[in-house]
């Protein structure tokens, strides 16, 4: 069974190979804002010194990381997702035995792989422009794990941009409510602050989208070792847990509101 | 195991619908208060439908053809009623029912949804994934299906440069490569030409006679329904107004036959008088020098030789009345099953 | 229109406050450690920051539908529906989707506005005149630079990811142009003028620079993008092969 979400995938890297003007920009999205903050956080420490434990290069460098991990999460899901709830085009995946976050979940994957090389190599890029000022771990174990918990990530902010998508059961249009929170995942995923720096910090470092950049970001930065690696690791797949789960039970409910308008 | 392929007892649907009167101000106040209205898409709709059928399911817009067709296919949940589909619930959908089952939609495509930049082939191959059809199966399939439906020459084209016509055939094999048992069809001529539409027509009674598959097709044109299907269901506002063979049909709207009569020369009004004096015999349509009655069906043959005896004609031809013809004016009359 | 879908309104309100909330927080830890960016104090950016959401909202009200409806136009072979109407198309193309329900979104950015104002005891006078002539002049930039990378659908059969990439460019906008140097500062207060977007109105609202220096530049930057936009739409339009 897992071939036909492979070969959705398939299907989706087959369809992004044909946009080959694409494959240049997917590098400058990864480049672009870590060189503004670069820029605002060099005038800011360019007299050494740290703000809230984090010098010029942990700063530096946990944008440029934070921004490809955040950027390259899936966390609106697919908006076609509700977009074939409200036009009823859903009814094509209804009718076939196919599991609906399943096929999303590795469609969407397909989709941005080409985009996740070519993210990889903007990182390296700007890593490279701003070498003087970037930390390179060492060992391979730390791009392992930071990868490994991108990957939850993933898989957290897909579940949850999914069951945004769903709300388009019960509600006439809810691309609003996707951009929005949109915003609000990009902040609690630590994109443009460190989650550690924020107020009340405990409760943002509750939240599952810490997965999706400020965890991954720490521990390449080396910020995060041994058992508290672990803990969050347990956490991870709890949250992992909860939120596939509630996925799948907001579209059983959802499907049976459903009135497949149109045709 | 049930001897019908389609069973539906008593199918009502009633959709939920948000009403709101034009203007900025009821914009405003639906923000805060928004107000439903209940439709009643299908009211105790009950039929059955026996494998090998082809069923033409016809009504005017808005009918609840199409509703009917997705609560068949599980895409929808019946308000009340019971509906059976190959011996399964469909709105369970469980994996047994949607791998008997195929749906082709008048709007947007799988091909459109998963390949508009790729092959055909591709979007074939998915399917082959998702049906879980062996290669083997699966390449006999595309070969035997592309060339009933010859388009054999476009499987390597991508889905997006094909005309409408190619892609809805391409859409139709697409929906046919796991052997479906039952095929529902919504609009399955919807912006094909002539030639494209007796292709479906011949297409679609070859795969039902070699595959033993059964088809309830919706259509607004009739040739689709004539063309195709032994039995007709008719539906208006949700009803089902009649449910039997086309020729039964004719006969209980019309139960007349056509007769078209063209003079030698432009005919004069005491030839139209005369015709009218006979019982059973009305005027359809006049024009320069021919005439178009009809007569009631047990005394057409009689009327027709008098004519060819008394008048000098040029040509004469007793007609049935189309499909079209009748379903318009059932509609019209708004008779109903008995 | 999108008052008749009653969930964004409110959400069309809250996105915009969401993505305030996090610059201002960024902000305030920096200021908790710094007292100035480059001569810019904490009142200084939040008039920048609310500059830029105004612009920004602005854009987004007015022609940003339009521009970003051209490529699929020009790729669906449809632009007939806009060459073959009695009134000027490039106009038509740009006003065709104004939205009524952004408004909402810029009130966050008047309000940063009005408040980096007070905390700096700034009494604008005639440099408000000043001001609104410069941001206009900014938004008409904004717009003609987004309206030649639309204009590249003529050529490119993919080009909204170049929208992405400028919106990210913009970015840039967001933080006071004196920590730009070297061939950054160059490229993007030129070619590619971002950095100049918001920075040239604030500075004159805030007194930083004169009217008649931004003005000079800001005019220039506007015939020269103007021009290209007309050569990319009259080469366009001769490339156009309209739907087979």
């Amino acid at each position: 069974m897992i071939r036909l979400y492979l070969e959705s995938a398939k299907c989706e890297v087959k369809r992004m190979l044909q946009y080959k003007a694409n494959s240049l920009f997917y590098l400058t999205v990864v480049l672009i804002p870590p060189l503004a903050l670069f820029f605002l956080w060099k005038t800011i420490l360019s007299h050494g010194g740290s703000i809230g434990g984090y010098n010029l290069s942990d700063m530096v460098t946990y944008f440029i990381v934070t921004q490809f991990f955040v950027m390259n999460t899936p966390y609106s899901a697919w908006i076609e997702i509700g977009e074939s709830i409200k036009d009823g085009s859903l009814s094509l995946w209804l009718v076939r035995p196919v599991n609906h976050y399943l096929l999303y979940l590795f469609r969407l994957i397909g989709s941005w792989i080409i985009q996740w090389i070519f993210g990889i190599a903007g990182v390296i890029v700007v890593s490279i422009i701003l070498k003087d000022y970037v930390v390179i771990p060492k060992e391979a174990s730390t791009y392992f794990l930071s990868i490994l918990f991108w990957m939850g990530g993933i898989v957290i902010g897909f579940s949850y941009g999914y069951i945004l998508n769903l709300l388009s059961f019960w509600f006439e249009r809810s691309t609003y409510i996707i951009y929005f929170s949109e915003g609000i995942v990009a902040l609690l995923s630590g994109m443009l602050i460190p989650l550690d720096l924020l107020p009340a910090k405990s409760l943002w470092l509750f939240l599952p989208f810490k997965f999706c950049g400020y965890v991954p970001a720490q521990i390449f930065l080396g910020k995060m070792a041994g058992l508290d690696i672990a803990f969050e690791f347990v956490s991870m797949t709890i949250w992992i847990f909860v939120l596939v789960s509630l996925s799948h039970l907001v579209f059983k409910i959802g499907s049976r509101k459903f009135t497949a308008s149109g045709g | 195991m049930s001897r019908y392929v389609i069973e539906v007892a008593n199918l009502t649907k009633i959709y939920k619908r948000q009403v709101k009167e034009a203007g900025l101000i009821e914009s405003v106040k639906s923000i805060f208060k928004p107000l439903y209205e209940e439709v009643e898409a299908l009211r105790g709709v009950s039929f059955n439908v026996g494998e090998g059928e082809i069923v033409g399911y016809i009504g005017p817009n808005g009918a609840g053809k199409t509703t009917t067709l997705k609560i068949l296919a599980g895409v929808l949940f019946p308000t009340e009623g019971e509906v059976r589909v190959l011996d399964e619930i469909p709105y369970k959908r469980s994996k047994k029912f949607l791998s008997k089952v195929s749906f082709i939609m008048a709007s947007r495509g799988f091909l459109e949804e998963v390949a508009w930049d790729l092959p055909v082939l591709d979007g074939f191959y998915f399917i082959k994934e998702i049906y879980n059809l062996s290669y083997s199966e699966y390449k006999n399939r595309v070969n035997k299906l592309s060339e009933m439906m010859k388009i054999e020459d476009i499987l390597k084209s991508p889905v997006r440069n094909l005309s409408h016509g190619q892609r809805k055939k391409a859409e139709i094999v697409a929906n046919l490569l796991w052997e479906p048992k039952l095929i529902l069809l919504d609009e399955p001529t919807l912006g094909l030409d002539i030639f494209s539409q007796n292709e479906l027509h011949n297409f679609l009674k070859e795969y039902v006679k070699d595959y033993k598959a059964t088809v309830m097709l919706t259509s607004h044109n009739m040739k689709d329904i004539e063309k195709c299907a032994s039995r007709v269901i008719m539906i208006d506002k949700g009803r089902k107004l009649y449910d039997g063979d086309i020729e039964g049909l004719k006969k209980k709207i019309f139960g007349r036959k056509f007769i078209k009569i063209c003079f030698d020369e432009v005919f004069d009004e005491n030839i139209e008088k005369k015709l009218l004096s006979v019982e059973g015999v009305a005027v359809i349509s006049k024009e320069e020098n021919c005439l178009t009655i009809s007569a009631e069906e047990s005394i057409s043959k009689d009327v027709a030789k008098e004519i060819l005896n008394k008048y000098n004609i040029s040509d004469i031809e007793i007609m049935e009345p189309t499909l079209e013809e009748v379903v318009y004016r059932f509609y019209s009359e708004g008779k109903e099953n008995d | 229109m999108d008052l008749a879908f009653r969930v964004d309104v409110f959400f069309n309100f809250f996105t915009q406050l969401v993505y305030l909330i996090g610059i201002l927080l960024l902000f305030r830890v920096i200021y908790l450690n710094v007292n100035s960016i480059g001569g810019f104090n904490i009142g200084d950016v939040y008039v920048l920051l609310g500059t830029y959401f105004i612009l920004i909202e602005a854009y987004n009200m007015t022609f940003r539908g339009g521009i970003l409806s051209l490529p699929e136009t020009v790729k669906g072979g449809n632009l007939e529906i806009y060459l073959l109407k009695p009134v000027n198309t490039i106009a038509f193309i740009l006003l065709k989707s104004v939205n009524i329900g952004r408004v909402w979104r810029a009130l966050p950015g008047f309000i940063l506005l009005i408040y980096g104002l007070k905390i700096n005891d700034i009494h604008t006078g005639m440099n408000l005149v000043y001001y609104i002539i410069s941001l206009i002049l900014s938004l008409i930039i904004y717009t003609v630079s987004n309206f030649c990378i639309s204009l590249l659908s003529f050529w490119f059969y993919e080009v909204n990811n170049m929208f992405y990439i400028y919106d990210d460019l913009v970015e840039f906008a967001k933080y006071p142009d004196v920590i730009y140097s070297g061939i950054i500062r160059k490229i993007f207060m030129t070619i590619i003028p971002v950095i100049i977007f918001s920075s040239f109105p604030a500075r004159i609202l805030i007194g930083l620079s004169s009217f008649q220096e931004i003005f000079t530049y800001q005019a220039i930057l506007l015939l020269v993008f103007s021009g290209i936009s007309l050569i990319l739409w009259r080469r366009g339009l001769v490339k156009y092969q309209g739907r087979g």
